[in-house]
């Protein structure tokens, strides 16, 4: 009988079974100590469950000659090299080659089985070392947690949010599968980020795996393989993933507010057409310029509408200027084949009162059209340079208010409500600080001489800005 | 005295919009008198109408007089019960029928002013006019005292002038219809409801309007928030140099407030009449009808007194 079976089996040991079942049942932050009584030396595996539940091995080795005083080896330097306890937590085994029976390890197993009565010793079985049988065993270890992949979800808005899609449960074990799909977006250099989070109940313990590729943007149905406790593998992408080194902050940190809706989208454009011709000639060539733009640079399908509008004359012997529906939910060259038009007709008309433009009965107007419908996303975008007329009168500004007493506030609320996902662009000539302008700029403004018409667009969601890259997979819906 | 009304007031106090609303008034007044306005002579009847059209129908103001404008208008009307006469049944009153000559005289801000070097014969003209008037309607306006604060200017030296031709006096004999003008402006409203001088006509447009037992009071407060920090001595200086019982206090609006025509209702959030030049070549311009305050009760209150002074 060798050394090495007096050490293990013979005696009862702990098989690879039931070294599982220990690893399984360890506590966080417990310790598994198995002391491997070499040739020359000894080994101190450790075995402790990180946070996320895995398994996690380390090791140390100490010479004989390290550990012996003269000839004799130490006792007390060799229990203080183990760390062990009281040793119920202590396995055993011999290692390296089989040497006779003066050999300094069978004493030192010996000594240590003295003094730790309740240490078992390790039977490695088929395994060729206690690596391999704790590579095995830690392998085969139940999931104590949940995994998820993180995942972005996007909301009507375009606003993104981290989410989860959960893989794995616990229990899970080796080589368990789970198939889901999931939406790519265009990523940076850097690619599509796979990154595996365990939780425990309600709180995310941590990082698992993170693995990365730069993938096509589309749709994936991917198979996720549990390779091992902390391992995860996906299937199903055309390229393969590669282990990805950064932190995971770093690269939630770099996940983008929104992302483009490209679904269905109404570009309404209102323009402002009172006042001097060459400011109103700068409004339309500005609403031309957008149009232009959005209907060839668009990805998804775009309708286009544009409501003219001027400024009430406060002449009662004049009429007023109603808003005015050139085009509603029409093609981009329906629509630009009216603005020649709009330009005559606002030359032709007199300009009364100049201090504000009609802004509270185009919004009034916009509600009204878009009322109940919900199929598209609205984008309003407001070419002008006048600011609104106040419902009533406003003492501050001392601008007359609109004779229908149209609040501009109450109609904005209104659209916003309504349409939770429209966005708003303002692009003007008057004074952009004024509350109306900044309001109807929210999600993109612009000065009417300085402006960046495909930047202004994608700020609106409605071309792809070039810089805009997704990190994560999303949520296929 | 013989030349009737004058109208006195600084610069750009709304003399001229006054008398451009006057004839308008006058038909519209609620009273049992019916006084109207009647031009004299034929550039005077011109001026009238030129005056009226541009004011009603343009709904612009009229451009401001340039040195010194007269005009030879009568107020004519009836003064219910006036005359009694006696019948076998007893004493019976009726109406007399008045013509109550109004020699106008609208003078430029300007020619008063106590340091103006300038146009000396049209302000000892002015001065003159002055002196051969039984009615002075004074014009004081609040907005443009706060902004530029020339009242006291022009008054101290319009009557220290005044005063130096009339050495046989004591006080000065003229009767003076003080017009605080220019209430449809929002300060000026504002002002009157934080002092809490404010009344509601009963009938519609239901205006605002400033009691005249209050306008006296009124004009005293806002004197005190003028720029120059002399305003307040204006008053003091009316009632030093004319006999105080005949002077009498009005807080006018040639124009009046903004009323919206579909409700025909005075709106305190939506009344602003006058729009205000917005750019260079445009001109102020009134929104709605013309509903003047104050500018009838004044001119015929010295009507009255012209009538009572020429017996």
């Amino acid at each position: 009988m060798s050394v090495r079976d007096t050490a293990g089996d013979a005696e009862g040991g702990v098989g690879l079974a039931e070294l599982t079942e220990w690893i399984a049942r360890l506590a966080p932050g417990e310790p598994l100590v198995i002391a491997e009584f070499g040739a020359i030396q000894v080994t101190r595996w450790e075995v402790r469950r990180d946070r996320c539940g895995t398994p996690r091995v380390t090791y140390d080795s100490m010479s004989w000659e390290e550990l012996s005083r003269g000839d004799t080896l130490s006792e007390p330097e060799l229990t203080g090299f183990l760390r062990s306890g009281d040793g119920t937590s202590l396995l055993l085994t011999r290692g390296g080659e089989i040497l006779d029976s003066l050999d300094i390890s069978r004493r030192a197993l010996h000594m240590v089985r003295a003094r730790h009565e309740h240490a078992r010793l390790l039977a490695l079985g088929a395994a060729a070392s206690v690596d391999e049988q704790l590579g095995e065993a830690t392998a085969n270890v139940p999931l104590s947690q949940w995994y998820e992949l993180v995942l972005l979800g996007r909301d009507q808005s375009g606003r993104l949010s981290l989410t989860a899609q959960q893989i794995f449960e616990p229990g899970a074990k080796r080589l368990e599968t789970q198939t889901f799909r999931i939406h790519c977006e265009p990523s940076s250099p850097a690619g599509t980020t796979f990154a595996v989070v365990a939780r425990d109940r309600l709180r995310t313990s941590g990082l698992v795996s993170m693995v990365s590729a730069k993938l096509p943007p589309g749709r994936y149905t991917v198979n996720a393989t549990l390779r091992r406790p902390g391992s995860v593998s996906f299937q199903g992408l055309p390229v393969p993933l590669r282990a990805d080194a950064r932190k995971l902050a770093d690269v939630l940190a770099t996940v983008p507010a929104r992302v483009g809706e490209f679904g269905p989208t109404h570009l309404i454009v209102a323009v402002e057409t009172c006042g001097p011709q060459d400011q109103v000639a700068a409004h339309l060539d500005r609403v031309g310029q957008l149009i232009r733009n959005v209907a060839t640079g668009a990805e998804g399908s775009v309708r286009f509408s544009l409501l003219v509008y001027g400024a009430h004359p406060h002449d009662l012997r004049i009429d007023d200027y109603p808003v005015e529906v050139v085009a509603w939910a029409a093609g981009d060259q329906a629509v630009l084949a009216h603005l020649p038009m709009v330009a005559e007709h606002a030359r032709a008309r007199q300009d009364r009162y100049t201090r504000a433009g009609n802004i509270e009965c185009m919004l009034e107007r916009a509600a009204s059209l878009l009322q109940g419908k919900q199929d598209t996303r609205p984008v309003l975008v407001t070419v002008g340079s006048r600011l609104a007329f106040p419902a009533w009168g406003d003492q501050p500004t001392e601008i007359l208010p609109c004779p229908s007493h149209h609040d501009w506030r109450t109609y904005l609320q209104y659209l916003k409500e309504d349409h939770p996902a429209m966005a708003f662009g303002a692009i003007c000539g008057g004074d952009r600080d004024a509350e109306v302008w900044r309001l109807l700029g929210a999600d993109a403004s612009a000065e009417l001489v300085a402006l960046d018409a495909w930047q202004f667009a994608a700020d609106l969601r409605l071309l792809r800005p070039a810089a805009e890259h997704v990190p994560f997979p999303m949520v296929d819906r | 005295m013989n030349k009737g009304i004058t109208l006195w007031g600084a610069t750009a106090t709304g003399k001229t919009s006054f008398l451009a609303a006057l004839h308008t008034a006058l038909v519209d007044q609620k009273t049992d008198s019916d006084w109207r306005l009647r031009g004299e002579d034929d550039p005077s009847t011109q001026r009238l109408v030129s005056l009226t059209h541009t004011l009603v129908n343009e709904r612009v103001f009229p451009k401001a007089t340039t040195n010194l404008q007269e005009y030879s208008w009568s107020l004519v009307g009836t003064m219910p019960r006036a005359i009694q006469e006696w019948h076998w049944y007893g004493p019976r009153r009726r109406p007399k029928n008045l013509v109550i000559p109004l020699h106008v005289v609208d003078a430029q801000g300007e020619v008063a002013k106590a340091n103006r070097s300038q146009g000396r014969d049209v302000t000892r003209q002015f001065i003159a006019n002055l002196e051969n008037s039984t009615g002075i309607l004074f014009f004081y306006d609040p907005v443009r005292d706060f902004e530029v604060g020339d009242a006291y200017e022009h008054t101290f030296g319009v009557l220290t002038e005044l005063d130096s031709q009339l050495k046989p006096y004591g006080k000065l004999p003229h009767h003076v219809a003080v017009c605080i003008t220019k209430f449809d402006e929002h300060r000026m409203l504002d002002a009157a409801m934080r002092m809490r001088m404010v009344e509601h006509d009963i009938d519609p447009p239901h205006f605002p309007r400033v009691p005249e037992a209050d306008a006296r009071e009124f004009f005293a407060k806002l004197c005190r928030l003028s720029k120059t920090q002399t305003a307040h001595r204006v008053l003091p200086l009316l009632e030093q140099t004319f006999d105080r019982s005949k002077i009498r206090y009005f807080v006018s609006s040639a124009i009046g407030f903004y009323v919206d025509p579909f409700t025909g209702v005075f709106d305190l959030r939506d009344y602003q009449q006058h729009i205000p030049r917005t750019t260079p070549d445009d001109d102020p311009r009134i929104r709605g009808d013309i509903r003047s305050i104050n500018v009838v009760e004044p001119i015929i209150w010295l009507g009255r007194q012209l009538a009572r002074t020429a017996g």
